[in-house]
């Protein structure tokens, strides 16, 4: 039987363009296994940052999407029925912990704060997981990291991290990279070179200037690339923005024509 | 794609317009309204902000939307780029205009090089040809196109030479940057000779700024003492209230069960005779005049912290209002841990439940509140003042959690007169008019609370919602110009409030006057009121009268 882990492997290397230090930050908290919170807007690469250091340190990645109706039991594991009787099946968390990978926590502050809190013994010096249901106490394999990611400005006013989890981590701020590097990276991803790259990642720094007065959040990365992907299929500067970006980013019909015509000034 | 009727006036382009200017220029300038009444016939830049006009172009729809964002987009590129004012001097009128368009053409053409889609937007408007003639507002125009248009090739020599002179000094067009305002100065001078040269006709007087998407270049100069009075546009015309005349249209359309703007009777309780006086007091509906909102807005918007604290409060109580129900007989899910308990039950050989599923429930906010002020004389000033200020943070915090709120007040004057404002009526948006209504409430006459109460509870039962909450906001005991035994009102608003909770109102009560202890408690009972005595406790006070109103 192969290893557990063997599908959560990174086979080939995920594109990622450093910012800063963030590469040699993870690595120094990596090799001391101390919980770490990847901080920032969404579409601005953290997911990407996380696959990029799984398979720079070659370790599997366990990744969990978290929303608000994931419960304890779906991180830690549940009993089910087969032929025989009951089984038991190791949720993501103590798959991770039990046989060693990096566990991405994504969009941690969806889950809810008492799903949130299993994840407290592994997170200190007791490196353990006790599963009650199972009876068992699940020592952390050596390889265990775990690493989660927040976004502080999205919905924060519902939603926070409890103190008592978010001191257990230490955190790495993510933000839009400057512009050159932006480009560089919508030009690397979307296959679309020259001026018009340009001329994406300048529009997404004019709508990020719209956040907090009338927009949640400027265009992502994420986004450009899309813009640009879709222009690299030969769809024309203003039409892929309306439809990567303007679309997307708000519903309300006075914004929308606001970004419509920035999107045509800026082409 | 399906497009909606539209005007495009400033009113509905306000918006967009701060968005873009926002987005493109990093400029948050004020949009300010040039009343038709007033002649000017250009846009133009004051330190108040950018001035348009009202609306009445003769474009509409998307060509109109166009023209307020080429307006307001040029306009922008003065205030980034224009960081110059050129000195009067001894120049003359027409080398006044001249450097005008220069600049025009210098601060587009700077805008254009970060915001190549300007062009366009601009170009539209630019659609003079060497066919229009000859005279000088023509050649302006033929000069400004040419200055803007790479494709448009003008034969005429003075157009021509205007052309190559911006060229030369901008390197090309390329480098619009290097242009001093001395060698503006300087072609304007040059080009203006030229005109007097061909002998054509310049009229300072009739002259404006072609094409009418320019904005009138004051801005370039230093203000003129002799500046005609079209400058002192009024900045408070977009804040106050647009009309003053509405102050008797009726809440709702006249075939609903309640008919706007009753007269009703309502009974009242007499404790000497421990029964019910039937239809006893006459409560006379109204709507308050407009008053002036602004005083009640900048309250309110000095409170935007508490504001934002509120509304947290309220999102946080809705996200617990999902409820899981688990070993359910039906539902969307397996609920795996009943499923195992029935395998194993039924391996066990004994009877399962089929009772494995789990389903989510949302507990809907369904509720209707209303805020009744107490607008008796007492409350002269400062009282009303924060009345009106904790009635709307309340209804503001409230409908924005999605719940149907109102805003009533009462004053009576003697058992056939209890008077009744409805400033803000259930569903209605709280606007600027409703703020204006509000701020309409007059200080006046006594306190009969009982039929007010009553009529309240009344109207809050017309509403659909399944809670229904009342908020009663008052400064002192009841009284009333006919009533000498001061226990009778009392008792009768304790009544009041027991007629309310039967038919399942919750009354709160919120006194603004601190030795209320005794009254209040006696009407609303103990657990049912907050004292608010100052403004300054409406961050302490209000998120507690709040989250009562809504568990």
């Amino acid at each position: 039987m192969s290893h557990p882990l063997a599908a959560y492997r990174i086979g080939s290397e995920p594109y990622y363009r450093a910012v800063g230090d963030e590469i040699v930050l993870f690595e120094a908290a990596f090799s001391l296994r101390m919980p770490l919170m990847l901080k920032g807007p969404t579409g601005c690469g953290k997911s990407l940052f996380v696959e990029h250091m799984a398979w720079r340190l070659g370790k599997p990645l366990v990744t969990v999407a978290c929303n608000e109706d994931l419960t304890a039991g779906d991180l830690v594991g549940r009993w089910l029925l087969d032929a025989e009787g009951t089984r038991w099946q190791d949720g993501p968390l103590t798959l991770a912990a039990r046989h060693g990978a990096i566990c991405y926590l994504d969009e941690v502050v969806e889950a809810r704060a008492d799903t949130t809190v299993v994840i407290h013994p592994l997170t200190d010096a007791r490196r353990m997981l006790p599963i009650e249901k199972l009876n068992e106490l699940v020592h952390a394999h050596p390889d265990f990291h775990l690493v989660i990611s927040y976004n502080p400005g999205y919905q924060q006013a519902m939603k926070d991290l409890k103190t008592s989890t978010r001191q257990r981590f230490a955190a790495i701020q993510f933000g839009f990279p400057a512009a050159p590097v932006e480009t560089e990276i919508v030009a690397h991803e979307s296959g679309l070179d020259g001026d018009a790259t340009a001329r994406i990642v300048a529009l997404g720094e004019r709508t990020r200037r719209l956040k907090g007065h009338g927009l949640d959040e400027g265009a992502s990365t994420r986004m450009l690339v899309h813009a640009a992907g879709l222009m690299a299929r030969g769809i024309d500067a203003v039409t892929a923005c309306r439809m990567a970006v303007v679309l997307p980013v708000t519903d309300d019909a006075d914004m929308a024509q606001a970004l419509e015509a920035a999107v045509a000034a800026s082409f | 794609m399906a497009q909606r009727p539209e005007h495009a006036d400033l009113a509905s382009s306000r918006k967009r317009l701060g968005w873009l200017l926002r987005a493109l220029f990093d400029k948050a300038p004020a949009f300010i309204a040039i009343e038709s009444a007033i002649a000017t016939r250009r846009p133009f830049i004051s330190n108040l902000g950018i001035h348009l006009p009202e609306a009445g172009r003769a474009l509409q729809g998307a060509a109109a939307r166009r023209w307020y964002d080429a307006a307001a987009l040029h306009a922008a590129a003065h205030l980034r780029y224009s960081t110059h004012r050129f000195e009067r001097g001894s120049l003359k009128p027409i080398q006044m205009a001249l450097i005008g368009l220069l600049e025009d053409a210098r601060v587009e053409r700077m805008a254009i090089a970060e915001l190549p889609g300007l062009r366009a937007l601009w170009l539209d408007f630019h659609f003079v040809e060497p066919a229009h003639g000859g005279s000088f507002v023509v050649l302006m125009l033929r000069l400004a196109r040419s200055l803007l248009d790479p494709g448009y090739d003008d034969p005429h020599p003075w157009v021509t030479k205007g052309r190559r002179l911006f060229d030369h000094a901008t390197g090309g067009g390329a480098s619009p940057g290097s242009l001093t305002p001395a060698m503006l100065r300087e072609m304007a001078s040059l080009l203006g000779n030229d005109i007097g040269q061909m002998r054509l006709q310049f009229n300072s007087r009739e002259y404006v700024v072609e094409p009418a998407y320019r904005d009138d270049n004051g801005y370039l100069w230093p203000p003129d003492p002799a500046a005609p009075a079209q400058m002192l546009a009024t900045a408070d015309s977009a804040s106050l209230p647009q009309r003053a005349d509405d102050n008797f249209v009726p809440a709702r359309p006249a075939n609903t069960d309640t008919p706007p703007l009753a007269r009703l009777q309502y009974r009242e309780w007499d404790r000497l005779v421990d029964g019910y006086r039937h239809a006893w007091c006459m409560v006379l509906e109204s709507r308050p005049p407009p008053g002036d909102p602004r005083a009640l807005q900048a309250g309110i918007d000095r409170q935007a912290a508490l504001r934002s604290r509120l509304d947290r409060l309220l999102r946080a109580g809705l996200l617990r209002e999902r409820v899981r129900l688990r070993a359910q007989p039906y539902g969307d899910a397996l609920d795996i841990d009943a499923a195992v308990r029935a395998a194993i039950d039924r391996r066990a050989g004994r009877p399962a439940s089929h009772k494995v599923h789990q389903r989510f429930e949302r507990h809907e906010r369904d509720m209707a509140a209303l805020v009744l002020l107490d607008s008796s004389a007492s409350t002269e000033g400062a009282v009303l003042d924060l009345a009106r200020e904790a009635a709307l943070l309340t209804s503001l915090t409230l409908a924005n959690a999605g719940d149907r709120c109102a805003i009533h007040a009462f004053a009576s004057n003697g058992r056939h007169e209890v008077r009744y404002e409805r400033a803000v009526d259930f569903g209605e948006p709280l606007d600027t008019a409703a703020i204006s209504r509000l701020a309409g409430i007059r200080s006046r006459l006594s306190t009969r609370m009982g039929a007010a109460l009553r009529h309240a509870c009344a109207l809050l039962l017309a509403q659909p919602q399944r809670k229904r909450r009342l908020l009663f906001v008052t400064d002192g005991e009841p009284h009333d110009i006919d009533i000498f035994d001061r226990r009778y009102l009392i008792e009768d608003a304790r009544r009041a409030v027991r007629e309310a909770a039967l038919d399942g109102v919750t009354v709160f009560c919120v006194t603004l006057d601190p030795a209320a202890d005794d009254y209040v408690r006696a009407i609303f009972g103990a657990r049912n009121y907050r004292v608010l005595d100052r403004i300054e406790s409406l961050p302490a006070v209000l998120p507690a009268i709040v989250l009562r109103m809504t568990c």
